[in-house]
Parts: structure tokens; C-alpha cells; sequence
């Protein structure tokens, strides 16, 4: 699988110079190399303890429905904001897009619009955002984590100013979303991985893609090489908008309700998914199946702590921590890599 | 040094200039006069965030109270979510703003200290609501006693689980803030022996969150005859959206929470949650305003105005629904949720 610009480039030098004796890594090590497969391993560990602590509570299919219908929205918002670190911005904005499109969305339909045109008006939404972030990015010039930290605000602002602080119900056949299941598996799990499939295939498989990967190592390399960077920040800041719109909508047919203090710092837990994953902050790697892993991994550790009922007060300190461990083994993992 | 000789037009220019003056003294003082008449106290009520809908209450039960009273000019202002450090950056602004009195909803007790002692060091008359800031030199407190509300939740799981023996768990917001601790405390302090807290979880007021852990705690713990929520998060969602909570409510759970807000009810209706126990929303804001004025006019109050502690159950839930049916505009809530103002002490 390539990650990176550079490995792709590493790849076609080698096809190019057929000469040169090359070693062909051993299959551990490429299994190694993938980003993500520590953080499986952390999953796995987790199953583990988990099954020897409670038995089967843990890996019960009503459970892991369960946790795949609490973290089927964050997960989606996750893709966005990976597609825009990948890239080398970041989108602050992603949690207020989020309640924002989400409160626009449960408004319509308690207005009485059809659920598909309410949705439909949620996304539109989320593209107006995602082109206010590239156009404060890519027109103004402002640096990303300024633009979207400014955006959060407004997105927040606006819904908050729009029904007065006030919670709209959306409870009717909307909710099917957020709260059905085909069989055992929820739609929203079902959606998600559509997503995940999907964005992973235009990253991995498409110019729209390795563009975003190419501006992400490297701007003027990418310039260079004859891409235009504007475009390419445009369409990864609407892109994200869009999941992050998806994301909104699916929490609010989730809880059937939605208020504008709906995923409040969910920002930081979609770059924390993105980094678990494999994501680099510095731009030019990433998966979106890491990031699916990675987003997998905090509502897992949130359900595990539910399930035991530890750390009440401690809880958050305990998910902060397995967040850093995870890093940080990451990090050795690519520094042996070098090796 | 010149002689000069004072003429007669000189004379008449003098008188016509001092009676000028004393007609625009004149004037200029009736209009004070008038200014002083009409002057209107500014009375502010401060959130804890405006994006909590329970606060949408109090701005209402403001504006009743301040188009009753007719000599104040209002005004509801907080930070845009829950936020100490923004709390207290309102009150500042609103200490420059030359306001004559502050209500606050304390998001921190101990972070709004300062800001409440510098107001009333500038002479601005300041009292808490809802959340209070014990420490500070507020004049009033005006709020459900929190102790007391979890004990009355405490008995009424007493009462639906009479007889019974087993484990039950609590819901609560913030570990931080007091009103929620307190509540946790009053609970523990009457809740029945052969019940037994198997754990406590804190959702960070969210309501996702607390769904999410509601759910997962049921299903981890098959055994759970009773549930208490300090606060009433999970609920501002949807019934279908607490399947598991609503399945074990059929079969025998005890659930009681607190607050009696719109979007909780069907709750209630649908017999999922038994209990709720309840404060006066628009109170916070109707009877904030009654206390600030009073204080303005050198009334004094008690350092504590208790409200009351309804009870919402399915017995009496039509009329709470009919209540938030006819509040859907400022006048709507005040009749519906109209009561007679607190009276000095």
C-alpha cells in the first residue's frame, strides 16, 4: 500500500533501475510498515482483556453494534479531517459543521420537509462551509488553523443564533439513520464503511487523491510537478466539509434531536482518530482505514470503561493516555522502519 | 487702565444674557429632572451558556419581569456554550457597561469569585441563580437547594423499588461542578440500604455521550433495578434513541431523573422514566429580576431563596406537556408558567 509521495517515488526509481540489486522486504515487515496495524494490535489486546475481565459482555454482537452505532458519525467526521491533514491543513471547524448542519437538517424536517430534501439542504450546508475554509485558506491566506478556529466559532455562532440556544426535536422517520439496523448491523455502520471504501479508493486510486497526498509532502514539490495547490486545498476542505456534514446529520438522527452544542471538541477527538490511524501532522500520509482503526479504538476504550465501570472521574485521563502510548509506539515503529 | 462708562444697551445686553442663562439652567435641569425620572436600571442575567435550551427559560421569565416592572432596561447575555473563563469575561464587560445589577448562573464557583467581589466592590448588585458562588460576596442565592434535590430523588427510587434489593447507578454531567456533586450527595445520604451505587458516570453534559454510556452500562449490567440521572442529558434525545434503557424500563428498571424540560417528557409518557424532579426555569430569570430590583430599591432578601422541587411522573405529565405547548413565545411561558413575585424578607 503506498503512504507516501516519497514511497511512490521510492517504488518508481526502483522499477527504473533494474541493475541495482534490490532486498525485497520480508512480508512481516511490509505488515509491520502498515500504519495502522498497531493500533489493530492495541484493539485485539483490548478484546482480550476485556473477554478474561467481563466474558462475553464485551464481544457480544448487541454490544459491538452498539459501539459501531456511537462511533459510525465521529468516524465519518474522522475521514474529512484525515483527508485535510493528509493535505497538510488541519479543520478545526469539523465538530460546529457538524451541529450546525445537523441543527439546519432537524429543522427542516420538523418544518415538514421531506427527509431526503432535508438532508439533501444539510450537505449543502456542509459544502458552503468547506468553501468558506478553502476560501479564507487559498483566497485570504490565512493559515488553516486561524481560518477553521475562526469558522468553529461562526458555525457554533450560527446555530446557537438560529433556534435561540434551543434543542429541535427530529424524531420521526429521519432517525432511522442513526438508530436502525439492517440485521444486527446499524445503517450508520453501514454507511460508514460505504464512506471509508470510498474515500479510500479516490485517495489511493485517483489524481484527486495523490494530489492531496502530493500537496501534503510537499507544496512547491507539488506546484512543481504542475499541480494546482488552490484547487487541490478546495476540493480537500469541501471534502471534509461534506463528511463532517454526514457526520452531523447521522448524530442527529442518532439521538433524534439536535442542539447547537452537539459535538462540542469533537475537532479534537476526529484528529486524534486521524493520528491514531496513522495520519501525520506534518502532511503526506495517511490512510482512511487507519483512521477507521483509530476512531474504532477511543469509542472501544470508552465502551470498555462504561462496561467495567472504572475511572469515573478518571476517565478522560485514561483515554489521553492510551491515545499517547499508541503515538508513541507508532512513532518507534516508523523509527525502526528507517532503521 | 481705561475709564469705561456702562451704557445703557450694555445694561440690557447683561440682563437678556443672565436671564438666558437662567432659562437654560432652568431647562437644562427639568430635563435632568426628567432624565432621573425615566432613568431605567440596567439589569443583566448572566448563563452559564446560551446553548443550553433550559436557559431560554430564564431570558423569558426575564423579559416577563422587566416588562412588568417598567423601569428596567434587560438584558440576557452569556458566553455562546458553557465556558467559565468566558463567564467571567462577560461580567467584566458588563461591570464596564456601567450595569446596575447582575444575576449569574456560576459555571465555576471558585472562577466567578473575583469577578462577583468586583462588581460588588464597584457597587453593582449581584446575586447567583441556578449555580452558586458561595465564597463571593453575592447578596443572594436564588436555586433549588441541590442536597435536597437528591434526596428527594433518593426516596422517590426508595419508593418504586420498596422491598427490592440490588444495584443502581448514577448519571451526572460534570465531576467540577457543585450543584451536581451535591446532588450526588443528598442521594447518598437517603438512599435506602438494601440498594447499593455499583458506579457513577460522567457524560461532560453531552448528550451523545450520555446515551452512549447509559446504554452501555445497562447492557455490562443485567442485574441494575434502578437508575438515577443527576441531570437529565441522555434524555434531551429521543425515546428510540435508548432502546436498551426503554426495553429494561418494561421489565421491571426503576428510573428517575431530574428536570422537566420539553424534550424529556415522552419519557415520562411512554413510563420509561418514572420520576423526574423538576425546578423553575422561568423562575431563574422572573424572580432574578423581581430580587436585583428589589435589592436596587434597598429591599432585603434572604442570602438564600429556595425554589420549589416539583415532581413530574405520569401522573401529572399532561400538564407539564401542556405547559411547554403554550411556550413557544415569551408572553406564551409567562402565562403558563406565571407565579407571584418573591417578596422582600
Amino acid at each position: 500500500m503506498r503512504q507516501t509521495v516519497t514511497d511512490s517515488d521510492a517504488e518508481s526509481a526502483e522499477t527504473d533501475s533494474p541493475a541495482v540489486p534490490v532486498r525485497r522486504p520480508s512480508r512481516v515487515t511490509e505488515i509491520i510498515a502498515i500504519p495502522w496495524v498497531g493500533v489493530l494490535g492495541v484493539i485485539v489486546l483490548l478484546a482480550i482483556f476485556m473477554t478474561v475481565k467481563t466474558g462475553p459482555i464485551f464481544l457480544s454482537p448487541d454490544n459491538l453494534s452498539s459501539v459501531a452505532l456511537d462511533f459510525s458519525y465521529i468516524a465519518m467526521a474522522a475521514l474529512g479531517s484525515a483527508i485535510v491533514i493528509i493535505g497538510g491543513g488541519i479543520d478545526l471547524s469539523v465538530g460546529a459543521n457538524m451541529a450546525l448542519t445537523g441543527l439546519l437538517t432537524a429543522l427542516a424536517i420538523s418544518a415538514g420537509w421531506p427527509i431526503p430534501l432535508a438532508v439533501a439542504a444539510g450537505l449543502v450546508v456542509g459544502i458552503l462551509a468547506g468553501a468558506l475554509n478553502a476560501i479564507l485558506i487559498t483566497g485570504i491566506g490565512l493559515i488553516p488553523f486561524i481560518a477553521t478556529l475562526g469558522t468553529m466559532s461562526v458555525f457554533r455562532g450560527l446555530g446557537t443564533g438560529i433556534v435561540q440556544g434551543q434543542t429541535v426535536n427530529a424524531a420521526n422517520g429521519f432517525t432511522v439513520i442513526g438508530q436502525g439496523y439492517w440485521g444486527p448491523i446499524p445503517i450508520s455502520a453501514v454507511i460508514l464503511f460505504v464512506l471509508t471504501a470510498t474515500t479510500a479508493f479516490l485517495m489511493n486510486n485517483t489524481a484527486w487523491g495523490r494530489h492531496i497526498y502530493a500537496v501534503g509532502g510537499g507544496e512547491s514539490a507539488a506546484r512543481l510537478c504542475g499541480i494546482n495547490v488552490k484547487r487541490v486545498k478546495w476540493r480537500m476542505y469541501i471534502a471534509a466539509s461534506i463528511l463532517g456534514a454526514i457526520g452531523g446529520i447521522v448524530l442527529a438522527a442518532r439521538l433524534g434531536s439536535a442542539t447547537p452544542s452537539n459535538a462540542l471538541g469533537y475537532e479534537l477527538i476526529c484528529i486524534a482518530a486521524a493520528v491514531i490511524g496513522g495520519a501525520s501532522l506534518t502532511g503526506g500520509e495517511g490512510t482512511m482505514v487507519g483512521v477507521l482503526i483509530g476512531a474504532a479504538l477511543l469509542a472501544l476504550i470508552r465502551n470498555s470503561l462504561d462496561i467495567l465501570g472504572w475511572g469515573e472521574y478518571w476517565q478522560d485521563l485514561i483515554i489521553g493516555a492510551v491515545i499517547l502510548i499508541t503515538v508513541s509506539f507508532d512513532q518507534l515503529r516508523r523509527r525502526l522502519r528507517r532503521v | 487702565m481705561t475709564d469705561r462708562k456702562v451704557s445703557r444697551r450694555d445694561l440690557l445686553a447683561s440682563g437678556t444674557a443672565a436671564a438666558g442663562a437662567l432659562t437654560a439652567a432652568q431647562l437644562f435641569g427639568s430635563i435632568n429632572i426628567a432624565r432621573a425620572q425615566a432613568k431605567k436600571y440596567k439589569i443583566a442575567i448572566v448563563p452559564k451558556g446560551l446553548n443550553n435550551p433550559v436557559f431560554k427559560s430564564a431570558d423569558f421569565g426575564g423579559q416577563a419581569r422587566s416588562a412588568e416592572l417598567g423601569d428596567v432596561d434587560f438584558k440576557f447575555i452569556g458566553p455562546a456554550t458553557s465556558d467559565a473563563a468566558q463567564q467571567v469575561a462577560t461580567v467584566d464587560g458588563l461591570i464596564s457597561a456601567g450595569y446596575d445589577a447582575i444575576g449569574i448562573s456560576c459555571d465555576s464557583s471558585e472562577t466567578l469569585l473575583q469577578p462577583i467581589d468586583r462588581a460588588v466592590a464597584k457597587g453593582i448588585k449581584v446575586i447567583t441563580w441556578d449555580s452558586d458562588s458561595p465564597s463571593s460576596k453575592r447578596s443572594v442565592f436564588y436555586g433549588v437547594d441541590s442536597f435536597k434535590g437528591g434526596q428527594l430523588q433518593a426516596k422517590l427510587l426508595n419508593g418504586l423499588l420498596k422491598g427490592k434489593k440490588g444495584d443502581i447507578w448514577l448519571l451526572s454531567g460534570l465531576q467540577s461542578a457543585q450543584n451536581l456533586e451535591e446532588r450526588i450527595r443528598g442521594v447518598k445520604t437517603v438512599l435506602s440500604k438494601d440498594l447499593t451505587i455499583a458506579g457513577t458516570s460522567f457524560c461532560n453534559e453531552d448528550v451523545a455521550l450520555g446515551v452512549s454510556q447509559v446504554e452501555n452500562v445497562l447492557r455490562a449490567h443485567p442485574t441494575l433495578i434502578g437508575y438515577i440521572m443527576i441531570g437529565a442529558w441522555p434524555l434531551f434525545s429521543s425515546p428510540g434513541a435508548l432502546p436498551t434503557l426503554k426495553a429494561r424500563a418494561k421489565t421491571g428498571l426503576q428510573v428517575v431523573a431530574f428536570d422537566y424540560l420539553e424534550q424529556e417528557l415522552p419519557f415520562i409518557v411512554d413510563g420509561t422514566v418514572k420520576a423526574s424532579v423538576g425546578q423553575d426555569y422561568w423562575g431563574w430569570g422572573y424572580q432574578s429580576v423581581t430580587i436585583l430590583h428589589g435589592l436596587l430599591q434597598g429591599k432585603k432578601y434572604p442570602a438564600f431563596v429556595p425554589q420549589a422541587l416539583p415532581v413530574v411522573t405520569t401522573a401529572n405529565v399532561a400538564e407539564y406537556q401542556k405547559k411547554w405547548d403554550d411556550s413557544k413565545t415569551a408572553a406564551g411561558m409567562a402565562a403558563a408558567f406565571k407565579e407571584a413575585p418573591i417578596e422582600p424578607s
